[in-house]
């Protein structure tokens, strides 16, 4: 289980479910504070059902699926671009191919994706690039593979993007992931 | 400015991490004595070992306002954080064979999974993995 760190620090209970979920709205509810076993709780239908022994964030999570994830065929579109862009990310990728696999337009799937993602297709590509990049340096692969390795056209441009992210140049970031594991050892 | 350490509050920092290493597989990484009963004491996961700690903070029993608010928090089943997980369901069955109580058992929502978990020490956890 690798320890993350999301958005679980705020203060108030519902901003913390609506971050930790990553996505775009979450209304609070008025007062319903309520986990007694015995008083009704309206689900979104306006149909009261009893619940028994569930906690408030529970009640938050059943209201929250039914309100903002029912549409089941979104969902498979952008989990579906999602994998395709986990499993082809070394490959030149664009929103016209990926719209194409999907068979929905690109203006369609952009908005879609960020809506779910909170972030565009090429973002979320560019960040499973990095990420990948960094696995690759620190098995020692050097940048020049590297860069080509992942999708990018020119090390120039892939040194420029992996510092603007990471903070070190591939090449110093390298430096010290061999440094690292040699401490290891 | 970089994010190195978040921290959980403990209500017994032992126990913390005996359930911490033990149930979810992470790894202690500091262990300093600070005062008679309290440590500043850390785990990483198992796979990023370099990556962000997790401080095990004895606080609700230093600060009233900090027990307050972990009560508060689980009493409503609001999880105190969320970690990652490859696959719920297979962290659930493990933990739940390890006599781990959740409270929210594996679900979907929407781009993600999750389930959430009591940790013993005060606090309701969540982990979620992305679909």
């Amino acid at each position: 289980m690798a320890a993350v760190v999301r958005a679980g620090q705020t203060s108030v209970g519902i901003c913390r479910l609506s971050c930790t979920f990553v996505f775009q709205s979450a209304t609070v509810p008025g007062g319903r504070f309520s986990n007694s076993p015995t008083s009704p709780s309206p689900n979104v239908s306006g149909h009261c059902k009893t619940t028994y022994n569930m906690t408030y964030y529970h009640k938050e999570i059943n209201r929250i699926r039914t309100e903002c994830y029912s549409n089941k065929g979104q969902l498979d579109t952008v989990i579906g671009t999602r994998h395709y862009i986990n499993n082809n990310f070394d490959k030149e990728l664009n929103l016209d191919l990926l719209s194409q696999i999907r068979f929905t337009s690109k203006f369609h799937l952009l908005r879609l994706f960020k809506r779910y993602y909170g972030q565009t297709p090429k973002q979320y590509l560019t960040d499973k690039r990095i990420e990948k990049g960094k696995e690759l340096l620190t098995q020692g692969t050097n940048v020049t593979e590297t860069c080509f390795d992942i999708g990018f056209d020119s090390p120039s441009s892939f040194s420029t993007l992996f510092k603007s992210r990471v903070g070190l140049t591939p090449t110093e970031f390298q430096k010290r992931a061999t440094l690292t594991k040699s401490k290891e050892i | 400015m970089k994010v190195k350490v978040i921290s959980i509050p403990v209500q017994d920092q032992e126990k913390a991490l005996g359930f911490y290493t033990e149930k979810l597989d992470f790894v202690k990484k500091i262990d300093v004595p600070i005062s008679e009963d309290s440590r500043w004491l850390t785990v990483v996961s198992k796979d990023e070992q370099d990556g962000v700690e997790v401080l095990l903070e004895p606080s609700p029993n230093h600060f009233e306002p900090a027990k307050v608010y972990q009560k508060a928090l689980f009493d409503a089943g609001i999880p105190y954080t969320q970690f990652n997980s490859n696959s719920v369901q297979e962290d659930y069955d493990r933990l739940v064979s390890q006599g781990v109580e959740f409270s929210v058992k594996p679900t979907e929502m929407g781009t993600v999974k999750i389930a959430v978990f009591n940790d013993t020490c005060g606090n309701n956890i969540q982990i979620v993995e992305m679909l």
